[in-house]
């Protein structure tokens, strides 16, 4: 008789094929459906069914076992052995886990760090596709400068005549605006000016009002939901007006959610670009330089470089430059973040120091590699055991392997909860706000676990290839004499030392050339220098504010100016003197400043006079020039020759001392200072250096006189440079000098195991040694000889290659500190003490021991 | 002489007994009436195969019999040591029951 056969339903076929056993699966399989057959013939398919589900998972436990028995049983022996030999060799597992737990702890600070920063600007849903267009000038000479300034007419005429872009606004940011809502006053918010089609360029998501007309109006304004609370409480934003500098009434148009801290720009509210025109709202038209960037959106798919080309060109046709050649370019905005047009960027700083958390964790693993394979004397027996018992040798790299990982999975246990004590500490340092709570992304996730598998992979490899090759014959029968003629370990220790010694020397120069960057002579006196940022009241009273200050008999001078002579970067190619080559384009940095700069600064004018209130013309016609500038004109006596700059005709009156008005990356360039007595919201301050605290108080009550609202912080001009202008340098020197001491220290743990160890397994000749006569000095000496040997070799392969990085690193700078012969004795000599006092600690106690317990057997 | 769990016994048995009919159905339904119990598949299987890999068993494949309905059946059957093992128990169950009387039980 002839049976139809029934099919297993679906989802049980599935399970069926993944528990039984693979050899016998056809055959089970048939048995099943035969059986589920006869069932739906006599109960019907329902209850075959059920019937069917109940088997399976009857059966479950029988297969599972089957399969996984014998691996459960092995794995159960391997874990057992691994903790075992981790509670035997306590020293060495402390060593090994504390020092890779170190090392992966930084490597995930790190990691954290680096795809924080990664993520910048990614929530834009145009990102790819937005750009910021910057200039690059190319002067006669040769040189060039880039310049991420842009152009007022730029936006528009990139939109009218470039069918490749979509839209393009221009964007500035400004501060110390007043803003105020009847009573609440505040010039604390940080603002964007942009024009309207910037909400549909960037994504910030909206909790209110539409983002694509939110700024057509002329006085409009969109609030973060922060700011908006700030001025409203709970009340609806949307209509009400904001007042800007007593003067302008915009409406509230928008309400952008908060943004996200992973984003280049950062503002509390933005308001239309053409405000800065207000109130007549007329464009300019002429094409000179200012501190406005444009970003454009381009439409899918268009090449940067021919767009680039194009840009130029048009550029060209209506600018009609003739001084100097200008090209454009495009800087997409997923690179603005982290890559800086003038070359480097953040990039550059997140590579040197994942590289720095690399070298820390690879001697970590070092460690864990010289004492596996010094301690393989311990585990050759068992090796020999297990290969006469019928493991094959991939079983014990693979037993051996598996052990390193679990060391590597128990120390990131470890080193998740050492980075979470640290990332507080971390944040401050760098100033971000990482958070515990990006352990639950899965990129991070799988970070850490990559960084676990990898360290575990990388230090056990040569362990398990170098223990699973003993020959059982010799090591059961107890030959296996290892310790001493490893050559590998050798290298390990050396390159270990080498790794940290480059580490001392690099933290070292960098220390160094941080201190000479904040001692350098700057060409004007940076001690007791106070930098006011001044409110809108202050700027416009400046003369009695400036006179309430005089008042203090504590304060010696002040001054204002529209630039900071930390950073000024801006330049100007409209110059002409008489005697200038017709077809040469040249520039010049500039700065308008008020009276008494020159000796509120303690510049030294070297040639004529300073800007004077005795002479009226001063304030349109005198220009004074620094050494530099003086030079480039090619003049023998400046004083009263004719100049004119941005086509304002003026003479010299007077030449100034060179100083350095730039970080110290850049060598002193020409410059030329104009007077503008009324304008410029930088005030400088000269004190007395005798009671500094009143003089501060005295000087933010007269700020308060002038603008109650006033909440600005006073800054030493040295805290200017600190915070503002060195900051990478001032992380990259805490960093690296942190991760340095970790470095040390682990490498120290890996030497002090190590010596630990060499002194056991010469317990025996240090006893003969003592027996005939070795004093403990001479056997300490003994010791100590090889470790010292290592760690002068060490030095000499560190040296140039601390020497080659640091030449890169102080590339940077113009002025950069004397790296002396001395730094590197002296690191080296510190590496090598320190590696002393490690070992003799061992050397001392195992030269201390008395002979007699050592050479007596059993 | 190896010693055999309960349920390699009763496999060992069975495969005797069905002589060429001897696949896992069968052999579950023939411990079905010796002890009362329908066993799961997969604990017939496991020591079954275990059997099978100690070489007390030999298998082989019948191709697909219309009737079974198409897929190809394991057939066992003792080989000479497992019949040795077998005669082994035997021995050994004769030898443990020796002398055992069914004690009359009154209720």
């Amino acid at each position: 008789m002839k049976k139809a056969q029934a099919r297993i339903p679906g989802l049980a076929s599935w399970l069926l094929r993944y528990v039984l056993p693979k050899q016998d699966y056809v055959y089970l399989n048939g048995n099943f459906a035969d059986m589920y057959t006869y069932r739906a013939q006599a109960e019907g398919r329902f209850k075959a069914g059920i019937w069917i589900w109940g088997e399976i998972i009857k059966s479950l436990p029988g297969f599972m076992y089957a399969s996984l028995y014998w691996r459960i049983t092995m794995f159960k022996n391997y874990f057992i052995i691994t903790l075992r030999n981790i509670r035997k060799h306590t020293l060495h597992s402390i060593i090994n886990i504390v020092g890779l737990s170190i090392g992966m702890a930084v490597c995930l600070l790190i990691f954290l760090w680096v795809q924080d920063e990664f993520g910048y600007d990614r929530f834009h849903v145009n990102k790819d596709d937005i750009s910021q267009v910057y200039s690059e000038m190319l002067y006669t000479g040769g040189d060039s400068q880039i310049n991420m300034g842009s152009y007022y007419p730029l936006a528009k005429v990139l939109k009218e005549e470039c069918p490749e872009v979509r839209e393009a606004v221009r964007y500035e940011s400004a501060s110390g605006l007043l803003l105020s809502y009847g009573e609440k006053q505040f010039t604390n918010d940080a603002v964007g000016l942009a024009d309207p089609a910037f909400f549909d360029i960037f994504s910030f998501p909206f909790a209110q009002g539409n983002p694509s007309t939110a700024l057509t109006e002329n006085y409009s304004i969109v609030l973060s939901e922060k700011m908006a609370k700030k001025y409203f409480g709970n009340d609806d934003p949307i209509g009400k007006t904001i007042t800007l500098l007593n003067d302008f009434d915009l409406q509230v148009t928008g309400v952008m959610q908060d943004l996200p801290t992973q984003s280049s720009f950062q503002f509390d509210c933005v308001m239309p670009y053409a405000l800065k025109f207000a109130p007549n709202f007329k464009e300019p038209e002429h094409w000179g330089g200012n501190p406005l960037n444009t970003y454009i959106l381009m439409h899918k798919d268009i090449d940067r470089p021919p767009l680039e080309q194009k840009i130029t060109a048009i550029v060209e046709k209506h600018a009609q430059w003739e001084t100097a050649k200008v090209t454009f370019h495009l800087h997409s905005l997923t690179k603005k973040h982290l890559y800086s047009p003038h070359g480097g960027g953040l990039i550059q700083t997140l590579l040197i120091f994942f590289a720095i958390a690399l070298f820390v964790l690879l001697i970590a693993c070092i460690n864990f590699m010289n004492l596996s394979t010094a301690k393989a004397t311990t585990r050759a027996k068992e090796v020999g055991v297990r290969k006469v018992i019928g493991a094959r040798k991939i079983d014990l790299i693979r037993q051996f392997i598996g052990e390193s990982l679990m060391i590597s999975f128990i120390t990131l246990v470890i080193a998740v909860f050492l980075m979470a004590a640290f990332l507080p500490s971390f944040n401050e340092l760098l100033g971000k706000q990482l958070s515990l709570r990006l352990l639950l992304t899965p990129v991070v996730v799988l970070g850490f676990l990559g960084i676990a598998l990898f360290t575990g992979a990388f230090a056990g490899a040569y362990p398990a290839l170098y223990l699973s090759a003993f020959q059982p014959g010799s090591t059961i029968k107890g030959l296996i004499r290892s310790g001493s003629k490893s050559s590998l370990r050798k290298i390990l220790v050396v390159v270990q030392f080498s790794l940290t010694i480059i580490m001392i020397i690099s933290t070292v120069v960098l220390f160094r050339q941080m201190g000479f960057v904040m001692s350098k002579d700057l060409g004007f006196d940076r001690e007791n220098l106070v930098v006011v940022q001044m409110s809108q009241q202050m700027q416009e009273r400046f003369e009695p504010f400036r006179n309430d200050l005089l008042n203090n008999p504590q304060i010696r001078g002040v001054t204002r100016s529209l630039q900071g002579p930390w950073n000024i970067g801006s330049t100007v190619s409209a110059v002409d003197w008489d005697g200038k080559p017709p077809d040469e384009s040249v520039s010049m940095h500039w700065d308008y400043v008020g009276y008494d700069y020159f000796t509120t600064f303690g510049m030294e004018i070297i040639k004529g006079r300073a800007f004077s209130k005795d002479y009226s013309t001063d304030q349109k016609e005198a220009f004074i020039v620094n050494e530099e500038a003086v030079k480039m004109m090619g003049m023998q006596s400046p004083v009263g020759k004719r100049l004119s700059v941005f086509r304002n005709e003026g003479q010299i009156i007077g030449v100034v001392k060179n100083f350095l008005f730039q970080p110290l990356y850049h060598e002193v360039k020409p410059f030329v200072f104009m007077l503008r007595p009324f304008s410029g919201s930088l005030g400088f301050v000269r004190i007395r250096p005798e009671n500094i605290s009143g003089t501060l108080d005295y000087t933010t009550n007269t700020m308060k006189k002038f603008d109650p609202t006033s909440q600005a912080d006073l800054l030493f001009f040295n805290d200017v440079l600190t915070n503002y202008i060195y900051t990478t340098e001032r992380q990259a020197r805490k960093i690296a000098g942190y991760f340095t001491l970790l470095a040390l220290l682990i490498s120290s743990l890996g030497l002090f195991g190590l010596a630990a160890f060499m002194a056991e397994r010469r317990t025996k000749e240090i006893g003969i040694r003592k027996v005939v006569g070795a004093s403990i000095k001479e056997v300490v000496f003994m010791l100590s000889r090889d470790f010292t040997k290592w760690v002068l070799l060490s030095n000499i392969i560190a040296w140039p290659v601390a020497y080659f990085v640091m030449k890169k690193l102080l590339e940077r700078y113009a002025y950069r500190t004397h790296i002396g012969l001395e730094i590197f004795v002296l690191s080296g000599l510190a590496a090598l003490l320190i590696a002393l006092l490690t070992v003799s600690y061992q050397a001392i106690k195992a030269a201390r021991a008395n002979p007699a317990d050592s050479l007596r057997y059993e | 002489m190896k010693i055999f769990t309960k349920k390699e016994e009763q496999i060992l048995l069975a495969i005797y007994h069905l002589k060429d009919e001897a696949y896992l159905i069968p052999i579950r339904e023939k411990i079905k009436e010796y002890t009362g119990k329908y066993f799961s598949v997969g604990t017939i299987y496991v020591p079954l195969n275990r059997l099978h890999g100690y070489g007390y068993l030999d298998a082989h494949v019948k191709k697909p019999d219309t009737s079974a309905g198409g897929k190809p059946i394991k057939y066992y059957e003792l080989t000479k040591s497992g019949l040795a093992a077998l005669a082994a128990l035997e021995k050994q169950n004769k030898l443990m029951w020796e002398g055992f009387k069914t004690p009359a039980f009154e209720d």
